[in-house]
């Protein structure tokens, strides 16, 4: 396997398995794959070790970027990429699964005209939705003033 | 300058005596001075730290700490960088026979870039406490330290390493200082699109 899609693979594996474990604190509910927060926690960390376990034993991995490895922007920049998605798709799936609504208590301090006309609770998929509304009429707006 | 000289070569001498006794102690020292093991176990710690925090106060403390740790390492590196504009030491295996069982670097021996850029990033945890601060200082130091056990760096290029960082951090504190509007309207858009 490519020695950058290794690494992307491994860090999104870890990536999930790290937001599992965030998923415990109450704030980051939104975030929850499974049930039990054990079994979040054990599954998080079981995750963590299987992609560094993946990575390390699937081909030699001291590697410079000359002889074909990573150098440093290139990591940040597939680690981010990995760290992204797996955001992503642990939010899309956990609203799909357990129908996760993101409490407004999570982003009080910072009250956004678009939650005032709300319920109050709202899904990731909506709260993107709205983000790319408003986005889109704020650039408008700046445009036409 | 002589005598530092001879007791670093000495404690390097000590440290890379390890290397090369049995394959799977070298495929554990080879891992954790890799370039990938160490600095992608600091991401997940600051992934997990972005998402942690029980009351919003806490968590946009969190966030802040992310900030300036990306920032502090950022810093200290370029601190790296521009030092090595002046000074060039040579690696331990151009220099010596040394156990070498990682690849060559190319670039200066002192600072260690490795270790400015962990110890940069595990800095500004001092700021939540003494738990997650030894837990971050316990990596660098098991990064650190290996990279010398693999024969790639001096002890002295670690530890100057270490200043680096250390010297980085009133910049960075400066920097976080006066950006602090920024920073707040930043947090305000993140924690729009990615809320915790």
């Amino acid at each position: 396997m490519d020695f950058a899609l290794a690494y992307f693979l491994s860090c999104f594996i870890a990536c999930m398995g790290v937001l599992q474990i965030a998923s415990v604190s109450s704030r980051a509910k939104y975030l929850r794959l499974f049930g039990p927060p054990l079994l979040r926690k054990t599954l998080g960390i079981v995750s963590i070790v299987i992609a560094v376990t993946l990575f390390f034993l699937t081909g030699d991995r001291v590697l410079s970027d000359h002889e074909g490895g990573l150098d440093a922007n290139q990591q940040a920049g597939i680690f981010s990429f990995a760290a992204l998605i797996s955001y992503l798709l642990t939010a899309i799936i956990s609203q799909f699964v357990w129908k996760t609504k993101i409490d407004s208590s999570v982003v009080e301090p910072h009250q956004f005209r678009l939650y005032e006309y709300d319920s109050g609770e709202f899904t990731f998929i909506k709260l993107q939705e709205k983000n790319w509304t408003d986005f889109r009429h704020w650039i408008i707006g700046r445009f036409n003033s | 300058m002589d005598r530092l000289q001879a007791l670093d070569y000495w404690a390097f001498q000590l440290i890379n005596s390890f290397a090369g006794k049995s394959d799977q102690l070298d495929f554990v020292l080879a891992t954790l001075a890799s370039d990938f093991f160490i600095p992608v176990g600091f991401g997940l710690i600051l992934l997990h730290k972005w998402f942690s925090g029980t009351t919003s106060v806490q968590a946009t403390g969190n966030q802040k700490i992310v900030v300036l740790s990306l920032i502090n390492m950022t810093l200290a590196t370029a601190l790296v960088f521009i030092l090595n504009q002046w000074f060039f030491r040579e690696r331990p295996f151009s220099a010596h026979d040394v156990n070498l069982i990682f690849y060559e670097p190319t670039d200066s021996s002192i600072p260690s870039n490795f270790a400015a850029g962990t110890m940069g990033l595990a800095l500004p945890f001092l700021k939540v406490g003494l738990k997650q601060t030894m837990l971050v200082i316990v990596m660098v130091l098991i990064g650190s330290v290996s990279r010398i056990c693999v024969g790639i760096h001096y002890p002295f290029d670690v530890l100057s390493g270490f200043i680096v960082a250390i010297l980085a951090i009133p910049i960075t504190l400066t920097i976080g200082k006066y950006t602090g509007s920024v920073q707040h309207h930043t947090l305000r858009i993140a924690r729009r699109l990615i809320p915790t």
